[in-house]
């Protein structure tokens, strides 16, 4: 009983304020610690408890350790069709293009946002994980000058890729309007952002922009994988 | 306002050259997007779920000022934190130091846009390092691919570390970034139509 006894012998300066008397080798009393914040007695078949840490290898709980605290929270993994929105303008813009300035589809009215990823002041849709999304569009010009357009291209940005589609010349113009539409299956990585956008090239900036609640232009996606 | 990510963030030369190739916008930019879609979503979440109870609960009209009615919604006793997160271990293969900073001053943010991210996350910076870090990870491993196919097709020789890789092929004439990319492409399509 010497051994046992040995710790709880010492004066009390020759302990260590905080930590915990645990049996060593040979049923010697030591002690470990002091812990720290979120810190355990873990055991180990071969040798005496030590001082560690929750760990998540991985990383499917996120451990937050306080001062006599530890708070596990499963972590989100999102699944097909837990994010995804659809969105659409809700009314005109003047001048929006026609000289090959490129106007974002300001898309700022949502029909639904699954998840909450899509912000409707600047017109992106944020990845919340890594994943495959579908992602489509429409832009519905007016006003157009058809005898002298030369280019229309809509394009679908992400933050890893640019998908363009490009129209030629004035021919698929009718009655001073063209509406054009793009939609990909595209890889995006957590956080990355996506949005559209849309040129009418060759002539004056007096495209019109269409927005209406009949849902002419419009943002859509879905995360698909 | 609140200063986050006062730590900054340190990546590799490698590191950097991977992002360029995909991103068409500086890294910096990209974290303060996602940092802006972290902010919307911590925010639309509350709103949506809350609103209509903190309605119930006022007499007259309420303020639509988002830094009015966040703190006013997560003061409610009923409020609980949604502890949301989506961090998972990401292990970056690199060989170079991360010497370059690419958030020197971190980022400044409104009180309320703090609050609704305390509010909603389990831990907002984490999170967001993990965005980072996360990104470079998937970049790098993104050019590792697309590079190692071209290298087979060639029958070159593969570099067996990433690092190696992205430097022997962001060395080559005619290597493009995604900006360079992308303005060449849009040059070459307005040019034919005109």
């Amino acid at each position: 009983m010497a051994n046992q006894n040995s710790l709880n012998n010492r004066p009390d300066a020759n302990r260590t304020e905080k930590s915990i008397p645990v049996y060593g080798a040979s049923g010697a009393l030591t002690e470990i610690g002091p812990l720290t914040n979120g810190q355990l007695a873990i055991g180990d078949s071969g040798d005496p408890p030590s001082a560690a840490s929750l760990d998540s290898a991985g990383g499917t709980i996120t451990i937050t350790p306080g001062a006599g605290t530890i708070n596990l929270e499963q972590t989100n993994t999102l699944d097909v069709g837990d994010s995804g929105f659809l969105a659409y303008k809700n009314s005109d813009t003047s001048s929006a293009t026609g000289d090959g300035s490129v106007a974002t589809i300001s898309a700022n009215t949502e029909v639904f946002d699954t998840g909450n990823d899509y912000n409707t002041s600047t017109y992106n849709f944020t990845a919340p994980s890594t994943g495959k999304y579908y992602l489509g569009t429409s832009a519905c010009g007016t006003n157009i000058a058809g005898s002298s357009a030369t280019a229309h291209i809509i394009n679908l940005t992400t933050s890893n890729r640019n998908y363009q589609f490009a129209y030629s010349g004035a021919a698929a113009i009718q009655n001073g309007a063209l509406s054009m539409s793009h939609a990909v299956i595209t890889d995006m990585d957590a956080a990355d952002t996506a949005f559209g956008s849309v040129g009418y090239y060759g002539g004056s900036k007096l495209v019109i922009l269409t927005g209406s609640a009949g849902i002419y232009t419009y943002l859509v996606g879905m995360l698909m994988a | 306002m609140k200063k986050i990510c006062k730590n900054g963030y340190k990546i590799s030369n490698a590191d950097e050259k991977a992002l360029n190739r995909y991103l068409n916008v500086d890294f910096n930019q990209w974290i303060q997007n996602a940092l802006n879609g972290m902010i919307n979503k911590a925010t639309k979440s509350i709103i949506n779920d809350y609103l209509e109870l903190y309605k119930s609960k006022q007499t007259e009209s309420i303020a639509s000022d988002l830094s009015i009615l966040i703190p006013a919604i997560i003061e409610m006793p009923e409020f609980k934190s949604y502890n949301y997160s989506t961090v998972e271990e990401v292990n970056i293969k690199r060989k170079q130091p991360s010497n370059k900073e690419v958030i020197e001053n971190g980022f400044e943010i409104e009180d309320w846009q703090e609050q609704a991210l305390n509010a909603f996350y389990a831990n907002y910076e984490d999170q967001l390092y993990y965005f980072m870090k996360n990104k470079v990870n998937r970049r790098k491993e993104a050019f590792n691919k697309e590079f190692t196919n071209v290298l087979m097709k060639e029958k070159s020789n593969i570099p067996v570390h990433q690092d190696d890789l992205i430097d022997l092929i962001t060395a080559r004439s005619g290597y493009k970034t995604r900006k360079q990319e992308d303005a060449e492409m849009l040059a070459k399509i307005t040019e034919t139509q005109q």
